[in-house]
């Protein structure tokens, strides 16, 4: 768990290991990602991103997806990234 | 994530009436239980004062108050370490008749009857998708199967309730998540407490069991619906009502 504001280099660090522990979880073959991977060839179904932005509301202690951002408009890990990103940079 | 050392429930208005026959028989079932109400909870605070074994948690919330949710549901993370279970129990109720009712009224029913619940389900389904199951029951009424005059409104939410319920169930039961809703009929309750005698036996009168409900019977319906003996009841509104609408 991070205690203080994350950087983006630790954001992006817990979004990724995020991905990879929900996968793995799911019983599913970790893929090797970046920012511009579309988060459905990464293999995350719906519920995966709700258990997703579960873990990470853990880990970030915040949710964008809860008033902020629109799901929808997540396609791909970096979106994902910036999502993170503009919510903590605004705390 | 490590393991809670009980299993966790959220009751929504857990101070008195059935919110508080559901903490206080949740508690005794060994749960872990965290409650909001806008006023204090008495059981809680009775527990409390006699030293408490650490298994009850409660904040002041207003339910139609979705960032107050947003931290009530963060500090039940805290305290247990996540949420196995949903009771939402939170409601107002508004009658009167529909053609004379007030916009506010109107929009307080649906704020605190149908959003309230949602939002609340809304906070707590990414963790027990992440945990891998829960079990949520939203506490509906026989006014949304059955018309009545004078509760327009609130047969509305609690029929919209039933709608989330069985949507939800399809929608979370591949995670082990199941949804259910508890229709209860008349029981003492500061619901029925307006009521007057006439109208309360024509009430008892019209039920084949012959009497109103309890408090405790409704409660423990609720809480068999979250336990492991209802493991494969999703989607259902379980109708508790002595046949008042059979």
């Amino acid at each position: 768990m991070l205690m203080d504001k994350p950087t983006s280099a630790q954001i992006e660090a817990a979004v990724y290991k995020t991905i990879a522990d929900v996968l793995e979880r799911a019983g599913r073959q970790a893929v090797a990602i970046d920012n511009d991977s579309p988060l459905v060839a990464v293999g995350l179904t719906s519920l995966d991103l709700a258990a997703l932005i579960a873990v990470l509301r853990s880990r970030l202690k915040v949710d964008p997806f809860f008033a902020k951002t629109a799901i929808t408009d997540i396609r791909t890990v970096g979106d994902l990234c910036r999502a993170y990103r503009d919510m903590i940079g605004e705390d | 994530m490590t393991e809670p050392a009980h299993r966790v429930v959220v009751v929504s208005g857990g101070s008195r009436g059935l919110g508080a026959a559901i903490v206080r028989q949740c508690h005794e079932q060994g749960w872990a239980v965290a409650t909001f109400s806008r006023s204090p909870a008495p059981y809680i605070e009775a527990t409390e004062r006699n030293g408490g074994d650490g298994r009850l948690f409660w904040r002041a919330v207003d339910g139609r108050d979705s960032t107050a949710l947003q931290d009530f549901v963060a500090a039940v993370g805290d305290r247990f370490g996540g949420v196995d279970a949903l009771i939402n129990n939170a409601s107002i109720g508004k009658f009167g008749a529909f053609p004379l009712m007030r916009l506010a009224d109107i929009d307080d029913s649906i704020a605190a009857n149908l959003r309230a619940n949602i939002v609340l389900a809304r906070l707590v389904t990414p963790a027990m998708v992440a945990r891998g199951g829960g079990a949520i029951v939203n506490i509906s009424s026989v006014n949304a199967i059955r018309g009545n005059t004078g509760v327009a409104v609130y047969s509305a939410t609690k029929a919209g309730l039933d709608g989330f319920t069985r949507a939800l169930a399809r929608e979370l039961g591949p995670r082990n998540i199941r949804v259910n809703s508890l229709a209860p009929g008349y029981f003492e309750s500061d619901m029925v407490s307006g009521l007057t005698e006439t109208q309360l036996r024509r009430i008892v009168r019209g039920t084949p069991l012959g009497r109103l409900g309890s408090v405790e019977e409704i409660a423990a319906a609720a809480v068999f619906l979250i336990s492991p003996a209802a493991h494969f009841i999703t989607g259902h509104t379980l109708v508790i009502d002595g046949g008042i609408t059979c």
